[in-house]
Formats: C-alpha cells, structure tokens, sequence
C-alpha cells in the first residue's frame, strides 16, 4: 500500500477523533460552567425563597414546586395516553393502522415546542370563558402533556415490539384472553416501558418555550390550578437574560438543579438498562 | 396468573425505587409549602448616583383614607385569598415587584389577603392582556391609544392611572470608560439612526473632552417587544431630530433602521448591553445602576447635563404640571428651558385597569392595592430611583382609583 | 367450568373492552394532529384573509402598524438551520463513522451514550451557556478574526458583536449532533459485514472501505437524519433566541443579528392586540407548523424506504 494512501487514511481517522472532540467539548463545558458557577449560588435561601426580581434574597422554592406539579399533570394526561396509545399500536393494531399512528406519532415529537405553546395559547388561554381563561399553570400542563403523548406513545410500543413474539404465541395457544396476554407483556417489557416514561418526563421537565405562552411564570407559590406559575426553566429564562449579577447567579443556580436532574435520569435509566435511544 | 418471574427483576425495582423516591421527594418539597416572599417593607437597593433610600412605615392599615380621618366605607371583601395576575411595563417593574410583596405581606393576616403577580412582559403585552382579560390590569409607560380601545368591546371606560415617574437612562459599555459621558438629544438621535458609527466620532468626543472613547463600532441595542420605554425615548428623539418622526417613527415598536441588536424587556436589555462591548441601551434607570452600568447625562433644553436621578425626573414633572391637569397621560419628556434641572427623558407609567370589573373580590382587590401605591407604595420611589408622584398627580389618581367598581358598587376613599 | 363456558360465549366483553380503550387513545394521537393542524389554521384564517400572500413574501413585521411580513424570519429560520447542517453534519457523521468503525468496542460503550447524554440537555441551559460562554468566549473572537481578515466578503459583513445569525447556527449544529450522528450510526451499522469483508479484501485501507462500503449502503440513513437534524433546528426556540440579536430585516451575512419564526413568536406572541392581530401571530406558528411537517415528512419517508431496503437485502 503507498503511503500517500496511508496518509489519507490516517487523516480521516484524525479527522473523525477531532470530530469527537468537537461533539464532546460542549457537553463537557456545559458540565463544567454550570456545576462551578450553580454550585456558588447555592444556599438555604435559595431553597426557600420564591423568585424574585428585586433584592438579593429571591430562589426557587417557587420554580420548583410549579416544575413538579405542571410536570404531574402533564404526566396525568400523556402517561395513560401515550402507554395505552402504545399498547394498541404494538398489540392491537392492524398492521397498517398501527403503522399510521407510529407514523403520526413520529411526526408528533417532530413539532417544534413553541407551536404546541401555540396552540394552547389561542385554544386554552385566550378562550376559556373567565376563571379558566388566562395565564395558567393548567395550560402549562396541557401544553407539556400533548408533548409528551407521542413520545410516551413510541417508546411504549417500541417496548413492547422488543418482547419475543413466543410469549405471545405461547399464550394464543394456551387460550388465554388477549387482555391478560397483554398485561403479561407489559409486565415482561416493563422496564422498556417505564425508561420511556422517564425519559419523556425528563424530556418536558426541561421544556420553556411552551411554558412562556401558557403559564407565564410567578413570584408566588403554586396559587391553584387556575393562576399563573413559575417553573425551573422560565426561572433560568428570567434571570439568565437580565444582566443582573444576582440573578445571573441563580439562573446558574438553577440551571444546575434542573442538569443534574435531567441528566441524572438520563445516566442513571442508560446504566441500568443499556437502553440504545430512540429520540425521546 | 403466572406473571414472569424474569420481568419483575433488579432492573425494574431499581427504577421504581428511584421513581418513587423523586416523586416523594418532590412532593414534600411542594406540600411543606413554598417560599417566602423576598421583599420586606425595608427592602432597598443601594445606589451610586442617588441618596438616601427610605423605608415605608409598614404599620399603617391598608383600608384607611390617608391625610383623612375617614375610614372604608363598611364594605367587607368575601373572605379568603384573592389571587390576581397582572403584567406589562419592564420599566416600572423593579418598584412594581416591591408594591406587590409588600402589599401581600401587609394584607396575609386580613381576611381577603391580596396576592397579586405581575409579569414584566413589555407595556404592548400588558396592553394586550387587560384588554383580552388575560391580566387584572396592566402596567404600561404609554398610554393606551383611543383608536386601539376603541377596537374591544368594552362594558365601560379603561382607566389610565399615573403610579410611578421614573427616566430613561442610556447607558454604555464602552472598555476603558470608567466616566459618566455627555450626550446631547440630536447626538443619540444619530447614534440609533445609524448616521454615528463608532466612539470616537468628532461629535461624541467634542462634548467630552476628558475621556479617551475607542474607534470601534457602536452596537447599539433597542427592544424587541413592544416597549413603553421606547416609546417615551422615541417621544423624546423625535424632538431633537427633524427627521426621526418621519423615518423612524414614535411609539411602542418602531422601525429601527440599522440591522441593530435587539433583546426582550429593559433587563434583556441591560443584560445584552453588560456582555456586549461597545453597546449602548436604553431602559428605566434603575437596571443601569442594579446591572453596574454607566449612565449618561443628557443635555436639556436649558443646555444643563443631567443625570437620570430623582431630582430630574420630579423637575420634569413639575414643569409640565399645567398640562397634566389636563391630560394626566401627557409625555413629559423634553421639558422647557426654564425647568434647568430637569432631565429630559422623564416619563410617567400608567396603571391600566377597567372601570367596571366582573369579579367583587377583583374589585376590591384592585382598587385597595392602587389606592395603597399611589399613597403609601410612594415612600419605596427613591429608594429604587423613582420619584414620588407630585401631590396633584396623587389625589388625581385616587379619584381615578374611585371609579373601580362592581356593578356600581366603589371601594375605596372619594 | 367457568372459564370454559365464558370462552364459549364468543369474545369476552373485559377482551373487547381493553381493545376499544386502548384504540381510542391511540385515536387520540389522529386526533391531536388533527387538532394541530385545525385548530391552529382556524386561527389563523382571519390573518390569512386580510393579509394573505404577503404575509409571506413581505419583509416588515411591524405590529402597531399592522404590518406582519414574516420573509425575514422564514430566511433566518433556514439559514440558521442550514449552517447548523453545514458546521453540525461532518461532526456528527465522523462521530457516526468513529462510533460505528474505528472505535474499540470498550470506548465505544461509554462515548456512545455519552455522545447522546448531549440531546439530554434542557434547551434553556444550552442558550444561557452559550449566551454567556459559548458566544463572549469562542464565537466573538472567531468572528472578530474573520471580520478583520475577511471582512470585504458581504458574508462577513456586520458589527460582529457576536448576537447573530452565525452563533444561532452554532449553537444549533451543537444541538443537532446527537440525532445526525445517532441516526447516521445506525445506518452504518445495518451496513453487513459482507460488504466490509469485500472492500477489505479488496485492498482497501480503513477510510477506503468506509467511504466505498458505508457511506454507500448508508446513504438514505444518514439522509433521513440529516433531515432529522434539520427538522430539529427550525423548531428551537430558547438557544437561539439568546443569542440571534433579534433584529427583524434579514441580512445575508453571517455576522448580522436574525430572527427566525420561533424566536419571532416568543419575543411577541403577546403583543398582538385584536383579532386580526393575534391570528397574525398563529399564523406565524402555522408556517412554522408547515415547515416542520415538511422536513419531518421528508426525513420519516425517506426513513420508511430504508428501513425496507435494509429489510430486503438483509
């Protein structure tokens, strides 16, 4: 072989590790930058003050609890949704049906975020009649629920699609109802099914952009279903642009919070399962 | 039913451990209840430019008639919590933030305590929302045009309430200057219009002649979102640049002519302008001084440089007194040569709610709440470089606030 | 037996039941895209009528006037997305090519996942990085060295304050490696060791066989992520609204602030007032919805094809 081949074969392969590199360094820098400078923002208050534009004593007490409650009924509605949605496509569906809404599904996750912010903004807050109308931590979670149907409902099929078809032969053959068939592999496919669960939650924990056109953020606690509310990401939004040092700080802060969180699922889910990723 | 042993295994426990544990976790979290508000009545922010701040005396009931001996008429609010969401103005929002905590801690141990969020969206949002009902009112630095109100239906007049005077600084980040610069109106006018492009054009340099300004290009940076602030800086340019009305236009959003940088809301901003070098901006004084950025003094119609301080702005206020009487949504900027003191982008910012309001408790609410800002919420202005309203601006206001009503039923002092 | 005469009496109703739960809430996923489209079209049916084409093909967004021209951002959102291909694509395929044929199998296991923990990242964190790092620390310099050096080429036209249309479309490649190269592994390795062996046999030293073999085989793959990739770019709202100095006239050049339509709804989906207006805005989210269907559609079908192909010769 000459070497003018080998020198091009050696610089290929240089070129994809500098690739790796270049893909690497991002994640590495967020890593780094949010850990150091979150790290510094982190006290008591921090804890148990409600966000706030003024002074030097605001914290997300308030952005987490709206983050954990929009995120449970976002929950409510695309979990039930989205595994049932599954369970049919993968069980039930006849081929070509089950094919249009995987298909359907797929496209669904493709939407970008702020247009599903778009369509609960005219649908939810500008035309609910007068106590529903508005700005509302119920919007947040309708917004952030429709996103996760589609996700929920892919990986959930995809799952159960993973659990040997014997099992399911086994049963016909044994004359065991369709439904208790399914349940037995839901049970097998089980932890293909609640990985997906907490992917997609992890996914919508980290959402802003529908959460600007629907719940807006707040200075306050939660205030009921039917108020505005403040969550981890519009908390890092408002702060992160102000220009303030203080506030710079927290939306560091938090920005550390949400990472470790979202990312720890993420570590934590690909250690235990080796899950390869479907795009959640 | 002979689940599969192999499927309930190590793998699921250790997720449904896990789940299980975030789930609680949060859920304590939430359930202990949340935070305190941040803001007590002492709350300040300290200055570079202007004195002393001042604490409000806390002590005083929310429902007495201030400077009377007259208390509420007896109407009482149903009790329990009255939650109410409001937005607009970035430019009054640092004392807007302060007036809702403190009114709330005030009123957490009546019956109906008031708890109100405002969210800084920009004065257009604002608008939008109390028109739509999407906010309980609105805070907006321009007034609200008859030709837009005139395209809601409405059940009854839109009330513009004067709540705060405040000015619109310009400020800078230029490496190397550490001074406050003098700028004149025609000057900014060039600089925003794209006709001056770097620091050390002949024009800035000449009116300071003590600092050393750089040849790099200017970033100047404006608002994206539709913006009081830049109405009242537009108001104002239009007077010192013959052609600024007719090419780039006054109002909440206008046509900026350069490919210029723009960011949402006076702390986008001034954020934008911090890490940005060589920009200049424009939002209420109080993020120049919160984000440590240099303001400039401009020049008034008496040829005087004035910084953007709570002298200036009660200056410009008290000159165009007479026409306030009159109007009280006038635009004070540009104040007369006689006013020497004044600086010239003064501007009030307005409440703006309905006069008739669908809810009782709403009602109440909002006309407590202003009656409170625009008597008591004054004695947290200068403290946050904002000046008091003027006593004529004040009892214009609470007759104003008077008119806030539920089906006939008023709430607060005459 | 119970059991028995249950199964003798046809279907049980428990069987019926789950199965018509279940279809309906897979119904329910027709439904939502339905509701998209119908829902946010309905709303925007009076912009539409008053404004018609030249919502599209003018170029000034001027809300009091009651102008809404959305071409600007229409252009922002594809130049932005197709820098991010341009600077994004060749990182992510050698990151695939790495993954899928150079790696050791030991490394492999660890950066593969690590490479993917990427599009983990909530967008709000990637756009405050970059605002404060990524774009004063990296891009400012890289852009005040092109605008020195290279500064006659209208590309490179513009103050450079680092807030423009090049950092949106970094920040956007940084975004989309994880899909393209995910995608783009996966058609790589579908290619079967057949093909390998036969390059290899032919002489072929590694990058040979990898451009002669994979890229080949893989082709519609990396295509279908590519357009996966791409599809992801034009809907990003948060990273790049920080960074793309939101100005609302579209300059060809790199160095000059952009908006794009997701970064245009979220800086004035409020300011709208009156019915028109506010359609105007959905409207806005309508293109936006069109778009993505588009390369969404694209890249599934193109998908659909593979898969099958894969599916024959496999």
């Amino acid at each position: 072989m000459n070497a003018r081949r080998k020198l091009v074969d050696r610089f290929w392969i240089a070129f994809t590790l500098v690739a790796l590199v270049l893909a690497l360094a991002p994640l590495a820098s967020i890593i780094y930058y949010v850990t150091v400078k979150g790290l510094a923002a982190l006290n008591i208050s921090f804890f148990t003050h409600n966000f706030s534009q003024v002074g030097t004593e605001g914290g997300i007490a308030n952005a987490l609890q709206g983050t954990f409650l929009v995120v449970l009924l976002a929950s409510a509605i695309g979990v039930p949704t989205g595994v049932l949605s599954g369970v049919y496509v993968a069980e039930y569906g006849s081929k070509r049906y089950g094919e249009i809404v995987r298909f359907l599904a797929d496209v669904l996750v493709g939407i970008p975020s702020i247009v599903t912010g778009i369509l609960i903004y005219s649908t939810l807050v500008l035309s609910l009649p007068a106590p529903f109308r508005g700005y509302t931590a119920f919007a947040g979670g309708v917004a952030l629920g429709f996103m996760e149907i589609p996700i929920v409902s892919n990986t959930t099929s995809e799952a159960l699609r993973t659990v040997p078809n014997s099992l399911r032969e086994a049963s016909a053959a044994l004359g065991v109802r369709k439904w208790r068939a399914t349940l037995v592999i839901m049970a097998n496919a089980l932890s293909g099914v609640t990985t997906g669960i907490l992917l997609a939650t992890a996914r919508i924990a980290g959402e802003t952009a529908p959460l600007l056109l629907t719940a807006l953020g707040s200075t306050r606690g939660f205030q009921g279903w039917f108020q505005a509310m403040e969550t981890m990401t519009l908390f890092i939004f408002q702060n992160a642009t102000s220009g303030t040092p203080f506030l710079v700080e927290q939306a560091w802060g938090a920005s550390f919070i949400l990472l470790i969180t979202v990312l720890g699922i993420n570590i934590i889910v690909r250690i235990v399962t080796r899950r390869r990723t479907t795009f959640v | 039913m002979n689940f599969n042993r192999r499927a309930i295994n190590t793998t699921t426990t250790a997720l449904a451990v896990i789940l299980i544990i975030v789930i609680i976790a949060f859920a304590a979290y939430a359930a202990i209840g949340v935070g305190k508000t941040t803001v007590t009545e002492t709350e300040t922010i300290s200055t570079t430019v202007t004195g002393s701040a001042t604490t409000a005396t806390a002590t005083v009931a929310v429902n007495e008639c201030p400077g009377t001996n007259i208390t509420l008429s007896s109407y009482t609010p149903p009790a329990g919590k009255i939650s109410l969401t409001a937005g607009g103005s970035t430019f009054v929002n640092p004392i807007m933030q302060v007036w809702v905590a403190a009114y709330g801690n005030l009123t957490e141990n009546e019956a109906a305590p008031v708890l109100i969020n405002y969210a800084g969206v920009g004065s257009s949002s604002g608008q939008m929302g109390v028109l739509a009902n999407t906010f309980a009112y609105a805070g907006s630095d321009a007034p609200l045009s008859a030709s837009v109100l005139a395209g809601y239906k409405s059940s009854g007049p839109m009330l513009q309430i004067p709540e705060a005077l405040g000015g619109v600084a310009i400020f800078y980040n230029i490496p190397g200057v550490s001074t406050n610069l003098n700028f004149t109106g025609p000057v900014l006018a060039a600089i925003w219009n794209g006709s001056i492009t770097t620091w050390n054009d002949p024009r800035i340099t000449a009116l300071n002649p003590g600092a050393t300004l750089p040849s790099a290009t200017i970033v100047p940076v404006h608002r994206s979102d539709g913006s009081g602030t830049t109405y009242a800086l537009s108001t104002y340019l239009a007077t010192q640049s013959p052609s600024w009305a007719s090419t780039i236009g006054v109002g909440t959003s206008i046509n900026w002519p350069t490919s210029e940088e723009s960011a949402k809301g006076s702390s986008g901003v001034a954020g934008l302008v911090s890490t940005t070098p060589d920009s200049i901006g424009y939002a209420d004084s109080h993020y120049a001084l919160s984000n440590n950025l240099l303001s400039a003094d401009i020049q008034n119609a008496a040829g005087k440089y004035v910084a953007p301080t709570v002298a200036g702005f009660s200056a410009a206020a008290a000159a165009a007194a007479s026409t306030l009487s009159t109007n009280a949504t006038a635009t004070i900027v540009n104040p007369p040569a006689s006013a020497a003191t004044a600086y010239p982008i003064s501007t009030f910012t307005y409440f703006l709610v309905w006069a008739n309001q669908s809810n009782e408790a709403t009602a109440w609410a909002l006309a407590n709440f202003m009656n409170w800002v625009v008597t008591y919420g004054q004695s947290y202005s200068t403290g946050l470089n904002y000046s008091p309203l003027p006593p004529s601006t004040v009892t214009a206001d609470q007759h104003l606030v008077s008119q806030i009503n539920f089906n006939g039923q008023t709430f607060t002092c005459p | 037996m119970a059991v028995g005469s249950l199964k003798r009496r046809g279907r049980s109703i428990v069987d019926a039941g789950f199965r018509d739960l279940s279809f309906a809430f897979a119904a329910f996923i027709v439904f939502l895209i339905l509701l998209y489209i119908i829902e946010i079209g309905y709303h925007s049916l009076p912009s539409i009528r008053a404004y018609g084409l030249s919502y599209v093909i003018g170029s000034e967004w001027n809300p009091p006037r009651e102008i809404f021209e959305v071409l600007p951002e229409i252009l922002g959102t594809l130049a932005s997305s197709i820098i991010a291909l341009v600077i994004g694509v060749p990182i992510s395929l050698g990151v695939a090519v790495f993954l899928a044929e150079i790696s050791p199998r030991g490394p492999r296991v660890v950066i593969g996942p690590v490479v993917e923990l990427l599009a983990a990242v909530p967008s709000i964190v990637f756009g405050f990085w970059a605002l404060l790092v990524l774009v004063p620390q990296v891009i400012r310099p890289v852009e005040h060295a092109l605008s020195a050096s290279l500064g006659f080429i209208p590309l490179f036209h513009g103050a450079a304050s680092g807030y423009d249309l090049f950092s949106a479309g970094v920040i956007l490649a940084i975004m989309i490696i994880p899909y393209v190269a995910a995608v783009s592994r996966d058609a790589m390795q579908a290619v079967p060791r057949s093909q390998l062996e036969a390059a290899y046999a032919l002489g072929g030293t590694k990058s040979e066989v990898i451009q002669m073999s994979v890229f080949g085989y893989a082709r519609s793959g990396i295509i279908a992520g590519i357009f996966l990739g791409f599809g992801r770019a034009i809907g990003e709202t948060m990273a790049v609204t920080l960074v793309i100095g939101n100005s609302l006239e579209f300059k060809a050049s790199l160095f000059a602030p952009a908006q794009t339509l997701a970064s245009l709804i979220a800086n004035d989906y409020s300011e709208t007032i009156g019915v028109v207006q506010v359609s105007a805005i959905i409207e806005a989210g309508l293109v936006l919805l069109a778009l993505s269907l588009l390369s969404n559609l694209g890249a599934r079908l193109i998908l659909r094809r593979f898969v099958k192909r894969g599916a024959q010769l496999l």
